[in-house]
């Protein structure tokens, strides 16, 4: 409708009057049009315009609408693929039943091969049914694959099955803003990746000065907008400078911007990287390092003085702990490089040294500049005894540059200019240097050095190979090295960007990492085989069953025991009522001429209680402390059968001739019996590592009574423990030999299964060696391992084994349940949000409706009431015009 | 006294009511014709006689024809029009530039495309191998890259429109001085020389000039003794008695884009006119669809650097073994930041992953940015050195400043990945979009032709095995993202506000215009009430000027018989 215009109170033209009637009628006329509009689009308002407030809600609403509606497509896609997998999985548990029951079939009747062949078919059968059931699709999206969809995740690799997707999850938004997990990964329904091969091996990277800020304090670090304040007191007034670090990306920013920006009053300040963190030093008077307002700037850089510690001339930053990244060069792990600076007089050619390898030889280098150098051919040594750095140089003619070029070329250590002094880009480097002695330059150098040039065993699926990783430059290079060595391994950072972890991808069969012949696998961590390893883990869990017959009575001993001390006094002690060790321990301290004037050969238990331990403290020493061979001294184990005597003329701590024995006893499992016929009997029981068992060997008393025979230790090539016999008077082999009733010696890898005895003769430098076989192997924990070995133990017709793999069927089992189960939970969810969306579409779509469209009833009567308005605009109209005085004339 | 001058008197009457009959015929005549102003008679008795020592009156005599206008509400509607067309214009700008947006339609809007877009993202979360959903994504982009550009080539269009327009005022501005310098000369001719009388239709079309010019710029009028009237915009005299200034059109270049303006041709200074039409096509043309195109390319700007920064830290089914950055930097020795590049990118670093399909390896290297504005910024060359370093690719820079990097043998991939500094964006690396504004925005040609569409960046985790979805799912969020080039806002709150300005412009410029125009009219009809032809009121002048006719008809013919009884005598 138009305005509404007031009408002239004087007088009214004819023209005005046919005007002003005319836009009325039109005005009407729009407004009936607009209604009529209306009526028929059944919108309300047709631009933004129209009603701006409403059509703002209403295109927020439309938008909205959309996104909802593209969350119910998600939402339908969710459905599809989980829905798929349900239906993949319902058939699996069913599968496993069938399995199990035949096994148990078979396990009943072992000795019949038809019933064992048919469960040798049904778990191939299920073998088979179950890698199509880990390959189903929808849609062309692998539904077990993790991220990597268009890849089928399980594989027959030869008889292993390899799985070869990932563990990612894929998500999408069901509603504006709710993610909702979309796959479970085949390994959290199959199984199908190891557990990590994880040591608690920390590699400690480097803090350099490209390391990111955002890696630094194990990967949270810090704040981005961040800004610290540099204080420094000098001659008693302090002054302060603010240092701005947003925007800083690297270590080396941060270290730019302070130096940059030194509180006024002429110290000048040097931050240094010392020991993985940051080190603070003023040119002169003390400094602090503040936060600014609520900052956390300097805590986060670990540079923050703390109000207690008296300031001094330096801050020593604590450890920054940075991430290890993909891109960390594997020199920079496990330790520091020692560094420093050379400051020479004038600008451009200060030098910053590196030491080429980490640890602490590269601290405290004394770097002396000498004359007779030729410039451009500087000529540079290093003695490493002295740490003395030298480099020829021509006086006031060499540059900073050519100094560097010839400290590089010599590889001792890395020389960089320091940017500080460089005055432009031009000129940098380009600063004659002196001759100068600069002593004690280089600090903060600590660690050790990976050792790339061993390399490593890997074993899986029955291949074996030596991975040489000389060539890996940086972490991502040895990963990949690991993951493409062709044995099924795959090696990642671990989450906390701490070490790496190895993990196999190979469901049934084993897989180690060993040494080869250095210390990689150790240093990295990911050495299957360690000190620590437990020996219940081995043999797939079964561990290393120790003969634990109790067995301390001695039988009785009719001859004496004869000892004579190193005065020369011989001692014969009857044992006859000797009942157990400690009655032979009283019986020898007690015996007739011992403990009697400066004779002493004190006997007592030794700490495993398993021997007798002489300590001879007589005087004068006129010979050796002696035992004499005889069956006594057999008995209680002072030496081997048929052994003449044995004597000990080393002065131990105490000033003592000592000689200990060690009872073989039916508890023993095994013995090793060295090169000169040395029997070292030994006891597992109470062993839970493998130190444990290297320990017991090392410590033996007959490798400490006065000769090590055998030295034990982690296998040097691949895993296990190698025995080392070191023995001088060599006459036989070195042998492992089991005992009787005792499996221990297998079970650990020394024995073969089926055999009671090992033997070797040969090894190197002169000592014979044995290698125990590496027992410990790791496996994929999956539901193709367990039927692959099932089915192996089936065609062994090995009880224990299949008993145990019965065991992880269960475990199988309830793993796919429990995936199920998650699968199905999920559905559930989504119909939940379904609802939610359905009832949120009707009320959007209200609310929209409420904004834009028309209501039907308030426009109808709004256009009969105008349609009214109109035809009475219209009669009052004609009757105006038709009136004029003319007619009355 | 003699009856001749009865005689006389009689015949005087006679004629100043044929004079009275004529004036009134004539507004009978005119009583449909705007802007006519109707005229009246003013009748005075004539000068009186004596006789003897009585004063006798000498009858009637016409003193003047005058118009009856009120002088005041003319000057008022003189203002009053100038505000209603500047007024119009401004609302005809906001309606076209709603009807480009057709915000409401819920299907072919800006707000539709924008939706249609990012939803289309979900698609590939829900099957991060599928090729289709991808494509599709880059179909849907192509409709908003469509839609952004021809809302932009249309509201130009419009804006050219208004340009045009001001151009045509130009002659119009001169027509009408012309009309109303020649009506004044006349005007002036014909009511001077003692005249009495208003000059009646000439001033009408004078009065019809000046109505129009005071539509069209916000003019003063001053009405001279002579009739004339002298008009001035601004302080400037357009017209000056029987003088005009002619005006012309000049080429105004501001910030690159040339604009049509109206000067004085004689001084070349700008003809600034506080109201009408001629100030608001400007402003429709400058501030309404001008700060429209600049919101609309603001918008495209936020949604290419945006959008490009996540998507360039992704990474395609597959990656790229041949790639050359879609912008160029003149001078590949500068900052980076200072570079000229249309988004200035930041302190930070990226990731370069080489993947080697063959053997499903891949190589990671880090890649600083450094432009902290302290020593060793970092440019393009040093860019391009330190990717040029990076085992298995060869970088380098084309001759129009590209930066092209090429994978060494054809087993090698590369790709992209964390970029903290938004280099890859502002180089246009691995991007999505091109272009930084509504008019230049497109799809990047990496993305199309067959198989192309592979590198549609939907993984975080990296090509091959690790390869996910985990970037999509940040594009896919992307309309609910706040964006730190627009200041926090996120994309559709910029869209939300644009529309916002033009419908609350919208909205306001129509009432305003209502507003004027009701004024306008109100001010019209009081100038009809006193100017407008009432026939009811002509008529009955007709009767008493026909009455009158015929009474000093029978005073002739009794003054006649008068005389003839003399003649008889």
């Amino acid at each position: 409708m138009a305005g509404i215009t007031p009408i002239p109170t004087s007088r009214v033209g004819d023209l005005f009057v046919r005007q002003r009637l005319l836009n009325q009628a039109q005005g009407d006329q729009l407004s009936l049009f607009e209604l009529q509009m209306q009526v028929s689009t059944g919108r309300r308002i047709f631009r933004p315009s129209d009603d701006a407030p409403a059509a703002l809600r209403a295109i927020a609403l439309q938008r909205t609408i959309l996104r909802k509606e593209q969350s119910e497509r998600n939402l339908a896609g969710s459905r599809s693929v989980l829905g798929s997998a349900e239906t993949a999985l319902s058939s699996v548990s069913g599968v496993l039943n069938d399995v199990r029951g035949a096994a148990l079939g078979a396990v009943n009747n072992l000795t019949s091969s038809d019933e064992r062949n048919a469960a040798i078919a049904t778990v191939d059968a299920a073998i088979s049914a179950l890698i199509t059931s880990g390959n189903s699709s929808f849609n062309g999206r692998y539904l077990f694959a993790g991220s990597r969809t268009n890849v089928p995740p399980f594989t027959q690799n030869g008889q292993f099955v390899e799985y070869r997707g990932n563990e990612k999850t894929l998500q999408n938004y069901v509603d504006i803003e709710q993610l909702f997990t979309t796959n479970l990964p085949g390994t959290e329904v199959f199984g199908g990746i190891s557990g990590e091969v994880r040591g608690s091996v920390d590699v400690n990277p480097h803090l350099t000065e490209t390391t990111l800020l955002s890696t630094i304090n194990g990967g949270e670090g810090i704040d981005t907008n961040a800004a610290l304040s540099l204080n420094v007191t000098l001659g008693g007034a302090t002054t302060s400078s603010i240092v701005d670090l947003s925007g800083a990306v690297t270590i080396g920013d941060v270290i730019r911007r302070m130096e940059a920006n030194p509180p006024p009053g002429g110290a000048s300040l040097r931050v240094e990287i010392v020991n993985n963190g940051l080190t603070v030093t003023t040119s002169a008077g003390t400094v602090r390092i503040g936060e600014v307002a609520t900052g956390r700037a300097a805590r986060e850089l670990g540079i923050l003085s703390p109000p207690s510690v008296v300031p001094g001339a330096s801050v020593v930053g604590s450890d920054l702990d940075p991430l290890l990244r993909k891109t960390t060069p594997v020199a920079n792990l496990f330790g520091t490089k020692g560094t420093g600076r050379m400051d020479s007089t004038g600008a451009n050619n200060d030098i910053i040294l590196t030491a080429a390898a980490n640890g602490t030889d590269g601290n405290g280098v004394t770097v002396v500049y000498t004359a007779g150098g030729v410039k451009g051919s500087e000529a540079v040594g290093y003695d490493s005894n002295t740490k003395t750095l030298t480099v020829a140089i021509a006086d006031a003619s060499s540059t900073a540059n050519d100094v560097i070029a010839a400290i590089n070329a010599n590889g001792h250590f890395t020389a960089k200019l320091d940017g500080r002094d460089t005055t432009s880009v031009n000129l940098a480097g380009s600063g004659t240097v002196t001759i100068n002695n600069f002593g004690s330059v280089t600090s903060g150098g600590s660690g050790t050095v990976l050792d790339t040039a061993s390399g490593l065993v890997l074993t899986n699926g029955g291949k074996s190979t030596t991975l040489d990783i000389s060539g890996a430059k940086t972490v991502e290079d040895l990963l990949n090295l690991i993951t493409h060595a062709g044995v099924g391994l795959a090696a990642e950072i671990n989450a906390t960007g701490t070490g790496i972890n190895v993990r196999s991808v190979l469901s049934g069969t084993d897989f180690t990492i060993g040494e080869n012949g250095g210390t990689t696998a150790t240093q990295l961590g990911i050495r299957t085989y360690t000190s620590e390893t437990l020996l219940a883990d081995f043999n797939r869990g079964i561990g290393v069953p120790s003969n634990d017959i109790q067995d301390s009575a001695l039988t009785t001993i009719t001859d004496d025991l004869l000892i004579t001390a190193r005065d020369g006094t011989a001692l014969a002690i009857d044992l006859d009522t000797a009942a157990t060790l400690a009655e032979v321990v009283a019986l020898i301290n007690n015996a007739n001429g011992n403990h009697v004037g400066t004779t002493a050969v004190t006997a007592s238990l030794t700490a495993d209680g398993r021997g007798i331990r002489l300590a001879d403290s007589s005087t004068p020493i006129a010979g050796d402390l002696t035992v004499q061979g005889n069956a006594a001294a057999e008995t209680l184990g002072f030496l081997s059968v048929g052994t003449a005597s044995i004597t000990d003329n080393t002065v131990d701590g105490n000033g003592n001739y000592s000689l200990n024995s060690y009872r073989h006893s039916r508890e023993d499992d095994f013995a090793i019996v060295a090169r000169d016929g040395t029997e070292l009997w030994i006891d597992a029981t109470g062993a839970t590592t493998v130190q444990d068992i290297i320990d017991l060997v090392n410590n033996h008393a007959r490798n400490n009574d006065g000769t090590t025979r055998v030295e034990a230790r982690l296998a040097a090539n691949g895993n296990g423990i190698d025995l080392v016999d070191t023995s001088t008077a060599a006459t036989g082999n070195l042998i492992v030999r089991t005992a009787e009733g005792s499996q221990a010696a297998q079970y650990l890898g020394f024995v073969p299964l089926g055999e009671t005895e090992v033997s070797s003769n040969s090894g190197s430098g002169g000592s014979f060696m044995l290698t125990s076989q590496d027992r410990h192997t790791l496996e994929v924990d999956s539901v193709y391992n367990t039927l692959i070995r099932l089915r192996q133990a089936l065609a062994a017709s090995d009880s224990v084994a299949i008993g145990k793999a019965m065991e992880r069927l269960d475990v199988d089992l309830d793993r796919v349940t429990f995936a199920s189960g998650e699968i199905g939970l999920r559905l559930r969810s989504l119909d939940v949000v379904q609802t939610r969306l359905e009832d949120e579409s009707v009320q959007l779509q209200a609310a929209l409706s409420n904004e834009i469209d028309v209501d039907l009833v308030e426009a109808i009567s709004n256009l009969t009431a105008r349609q009214f308005a109109m035809q009475a605009s219209l009669q009052t109209a004609a009757s105006i015009l038709n009136l004029s005085i003319l007619d009355f004339l | 006294m003699s009856l001749f001058g009865s005689i006389q008197l009689g015949a005087n009457t006679l004629q100043a009511m044929q004079i009275g009959l004529q004036v009134t015929g004539n507004n009978i005549a005119n009583a449909n014709t705007p802007g006519y102003v109707r005229q009246e008679v003013i009748y005075s008795p004539a000068p009186v006689q004596k006789f003897g020592n009585l004063t006798l009156g000498m009858g009637v005599q016409v003193d003047a024809i005058v118009d009856r206008i009120d002088k005041f509400v003319l000057d008022r509607l003189v203002g009053a029009r100038g505000d209603r067309a500047g007024a119009e214009v401004q609302e005809e700008a906001y309606r076209e530039i709603e009807n480009l947006l057709n915000g409401l339609s819920g299907e072919t809007d800006l707000s539709t495309s924008f939706t249609n877009f990012v939803n289309s993202i979900g698609d590939v979360l829900d099957n991060p191998g599928s090729t289709a959903a991808r494509n599709l994504v880059i179909a849907r982009g192509d409709t908003l890259v469509t839609t952004l550009k021809s809302l932009s080539s249309r509201a130009t269009t419009v804006q050219q429109e208004f340009d045009n327009r001001v151009v045509s005022t130009a002659s119009e501005i001169n027509a009408l001085t012309e009309a109303i310098r020649r009506l004044n000369v006349q005007i002036a001719t014909v009511e001077g020389s003692g005249s009495s009388s208003d000059a009646g239709g000439i001033r009408v079309e004078r009065q019809k000039s000046i109505d129009r010019l005071a539509e069209i710029l916000g003019i003063s009028v001053n009405e001279q003794t002579s009739g004339a009237v002298n008009i001035s915009v601004g302080g400037d005299f357009l017209v000056f008695e029987g003088q005009r200034q002619l005006v012309e059109v000049t080429q105004v270049s501001e910030g690159g884009i040339t604009r049509s303006a109206i000067q004085l041709q004689e001084t070349k200074s700008a003809l600034v006119s506080p109201a009408g039409e001629l100030p608001a096509f400007t402003k429709a043309r400058d501030e309404i669809v001008g700060g429209f195109l600049q919101g609309l390319d603001e918008l495209a700007g936020f949604l290419a650097f945006e959008f490009n920064k996540i998507h360039s830290q992704g990474q395609g089914l597959v990656g790229f073994k041949e790639l050359t950055s879609v912008n160029s930097i003149a001078n590949p020795s500068a900052a980076l930041d200072e570079a000229g590049l249309a988004f200035t990118p930041v302190s930070g670093h990226f990731e370069l992953i080489v993947f080697n399909r063959t053997q499903g390896v891949t190589n990671t290297h880090d890649v600083l940015i450094k432009l902290d504005g302290l020593d060793g910024d970092t440019t393009l060359s040093e860019l391009t050195g330190q990717l040029d370093s990076i085992e298995g690719i060869s970088a380098s820079l084309t001759s129009s400043g590209r930066l092209k990097i090429v994978s060494d043998s054809n087993d090698l991939e590369f790709a992209f990945d964390g970029d903290t500094s938004g280099v890859l964006a502002a180089l246009g690396i691995n991007t999505f979009f091109t272009g930084s504004t509504a008019r230049d925005i497109g799809i990047n040609g990496e993305l199309r032709g067959f198989g192309n569409e592979a590198k549609f960046a939907a993984s975080g985790g990296g090509l091959g095995s690790e390869s996910d979805s985990a970037n999509a799912l940040l594009l896919s969020k992307f309309l609910d993202q706040p964006l730190s080039s627009a200041g926090g806002l996120t994309l559709a709150d910029v869209y939300d506000r644009l529309i916002n300005t033009i419908s609350q412009g919208a909205t306001v410029s129509k009432s305003v215009t209502e507003g004027y125009r009701v004024f306008e009219n109100t001010l019209d009809g009081q100038l009809q009430a006193v100017a407008g032809v009432s026939l009811d009121e002509e008529a009955i002048n007709l009767i008493t000027l026909q009455r009158i006719y015929q009474a000093s008809a029978r005073f002739i013919q009794v003054a006649s018989e008068l005389l003839d009884v003399l003649v008889n005598i």
